[in-house]
């Protein structure tokens, strides 16, 4: 176990933070140290075990190399960029956008969050930045933000970003993961809270290096005819671990949940989702699609819970695999829990190749195989990226998915 | 344009083709015909190069440049960009991928292969429309996925737009009137006929006799257990229609 060389790094970090933040951080610290990276709840993490992906780090701690950083701005997007975990822009001029640091607003924004898994423990002992991001009410925010999580060095990082759009209010996020190729654990945690009548886009795009391990947890409220879209792109990394639970609290609620995952090579993803509907007349919808080549491993763990008294619920879930070689593996669990009576619940989980006929029908039409297959790839994937509403963002998910499938799988033929 | 000399053909370890000799010239159009098993299908996936067939003997060639070649040493997308077309009894669905994007892709492919330049989507879709309006159907059908939920004579009737925008030599229909109705079953032979030059070639592959009233075939050729039992001019179809295939089977014996 290497629980003790990372509660050290975090240690080494204590002394960024001072008053409530460093008790916070100590007080979390003193949890990880005791329970380790023991996860809440044993089934969530079943076929991830963090401490082996956590095993061989580099845990040196360094100077945030800033250099380089401008290459990573894209105009497109109001930039928030963190580079090894420290913020490096603190001012953003967008009338109806606030933005401030962690200190201002602690203690008062963490939820109560019942279920804390180890690795949250050690998030939070970690938490040396972060960032709170408010849209007022009856504000449209047009230009989309875009939260980059640069990493340069090898290392262990966190970024905590917490998002509230008040009332009647619209607005579309992107976080972006990234790395320069370094061995590094980035553990990050986003809370969003989504109040009346406002809608969120929000899309967490994933492409690291071959050695970069992202963990994520999303924890959304949605209230009353509140909209909040999650759309989730893994395209690449050692370990991509997504935890997102969205609650849907007030009628009129509704949640969407749009993941994609690309693994290749030894590359594992790991998804699990969490949809509470917790009033009535809430909606949700969730497909996940994964495309797996070489001897990568994927998880899908989705749960739609409808708790007691939720009548006219609506909810859907897919979950559809294209496996490229035969040693790719998918774990696929959906999971109903429903306890109200009056209620539309669909799921569906498909795991399956590129039909050979499928390839004939274009062979057939003077395309040649491997177009054929990367065709068929393409159109089996982009429909997750079509589901982003908002056209800059939809345009750079795309840029990168198109990118992943020309590079990383092998289409030429069967493996 | 094509000779198929003594071929035998299986799938699975079974074989199904037991020495096919069938010789089509450009100009031509050859039906042919035969009850469920005998081995239609399997002839023109082959031609066509399907995977999952495999031939064990004798073989085709087929006139490219002017020179007959062996066809059967031609990937399937090669033999495609020759000039051999095969319309599915079964359009595969291909969700996710427009209709006018499978259609360009296939075209560009054929004119890159013959030394043209691409065409932009603009002047494609110029071309396209004319080809619509052959097959009476609507601009709204090229947004659409390939096949995705299109009813049975809709899939069928985009066979014949692909047939028609890729301009084969060889045409192979297979079962291209099962599941159509009689306006569709119409608008399709009519496409057909429409496409028809003394350049290129087609062989219709049918159980009824049916199609034959609006695709006038030159030859007749009956299939049974992997042999050509019969051939002759279109009375032949006329008189299975009405005597049906027990009686060649019969007389076979």
């Amino acid at each position: 176990m290497n629980i003790q060389a990372l509660a050290e790094v975090a240690e080494k970090k204590m002394s960024l933070s001072t008053g409530g933040v460093k008790d916070f951080r100590e007080t979390h610290l003193e949890l990880f140290k005791k329970k380790g990276l023991a996860p809440f709840d044993v089934n969530s993490y079943k076929y991830t075990n963090l401490s082996s992906f956590f095993e061989g780090l580099d845990y040196t701690p360094y100077e945030p190399d800033d250099s380089q950083i401008e290459k990573y701005q894209d105009e497109r997007f109001t930039n928030i960029m963190f580079v090894d975990g420290v913020l490096q822009n603190q001012k953003i001029n967008i009338p109806g956008l606030n933005l401030t640091g962690l200190e201002e607003n602690f203690p008062l924004l963490y939820p109560e969050l019942k279920e804390t898994h180890g690795v949250s423990h050690l998030h939070h002992s970690l938490l040396a930045t972060g960032i709170v991001l408010e849209v007022a009410k009856n504000t449209i925010i047009e230009k989309p933000i875009r939260i980059l999580n640069l990493i340069t060095k090898s290392g262990l990082n966190c970024a905590t970003v917490f998002i509230k759009i008040n009332s009647n209010s619209k607005v579309s996020i992107l976080e972006e993961n990234t790395d320069q190729s370094v061995s590094h654990g980035l553990i990050n945690e986003t809370y969003l809270q989504v109040e009346q009548g406002a809608s969120l886009e929000h899309v967490q795009l994933t492409h690291a290096g071959a050695t970069g391990l992202t963990h994520t947890s999303t924890y959304a409220y949605v209230k009353k005819d509140a909209t909040y879209r999650s759309v989730i792109l893994n395209l690449s990394g050692k370990l991509n671990r997504q935890n997102v639970k969205m609650e849907l609290l007030e009628s009129g609620a509704h949640g969407e949940s749009y993941n994609l995952y690309f693994t290749s090579g030894s590359e594992q993803s790991d998804l699990n989702t969490c949809i509470e509907h917790k009033a009535a007349d809430t909606t949700s919808n969730q497909i996940a699609k994964g495309i797996l080549d070489e001897d990568s491993k994927g998880i899908f763990t989705g749960k739609i819970h409808i708790h007691p008294h939720a009548q006219r619920v609506a909810a859907a879930q897919l979950n559809k695999n294209l496996l490229l070689s035969k040693k790719a593996q998918v774990f696929s669990e959906p999971q109903l829990e429903i306890f109200a009576d009056d209620v539309k619940c669909s799921h569906g989980s498909t795991t399956g190749q590129l039909s050979d006929d499928e390839v004939f029908y274009f062979q057939a039409r003077g395309i040649p195989a491997d177009k054929a297959r990367t065709l068929l790839a393409q159109a089996f994937g982009i429909e997750i990226v079509l589901k982003i509403q908002n056209t800059l963002l939809k345009q750079r998910a795309q840029e990168f998915v198109m990118q992943a499938l020309k590079n990383k799988f092998h289409l030429g033929g069967a493996k | 344009m094509i000779e198929i000399k003594n071929l035998t053909a299986s799938v699975d370890g079974n074989e199904i083709l037991k020495g096919i000799n069938l010789t089509v010239k450009r100009g031509e159009v050859h039906a042919i015909m035969g009850p469920n098993g005998s081995g239609k299908s399997t002839l023109s996936k082959i031609i066509a190069g399907h995977p999952a067939y495999k031939v064990t003997g004798g073989e085709i060639n087929f006139e490219i440049n002017g020179k007959m070649q062996n066809l059967l040493d031609l990937e399937p997308s090669e033999r495609a960009k020759e000039g051999i077309f095969l319309g599915f009894q079964y359009p595969i669905e291909v969700p996710g991928v427009s209709n006018f994007t499978f259609l360009k892709e296939s075209f560009n492919q054929i004119c890159e292969h013959q030394g043209l330049d691409k065409m932009d989507d603009e002047s494609f879709l110029k071309h396209l429309r004319s080809k619509l309006k052959l097959l009476e159907m609507n601009e709204s059908f090229l947004e659409r996925s390939v096949n995705e939920g299109f009813s049975g004579g809709e899939k069928k009737k985009n066979e014949i737009l692909q047939m028609a925008i890729l301009n084969p030599r060889l045409s192979l229909l297979d079962e291209t009137d099962s599941g159509l109705d009689i306006d569709a079953l119409k608008i399709v032979a009519n496409g057909v006929n429409a496409l028809k030059s003394r350049f290129n070639a087609t062989i219709l592959v049918t159980h009824y006799q049916r199609l034959l009233d609006y695709i006038i075939p030159d030859y007749v050729h009956v299939l049974y257990k992997g042999q050509i039992i019969k051939s002759g001019d279109k009375s032949l179809a006329l008189e299975l229609e009405e005597k049906g295939y027990d009686w060649l089977i019969n007389e076979k014996k």
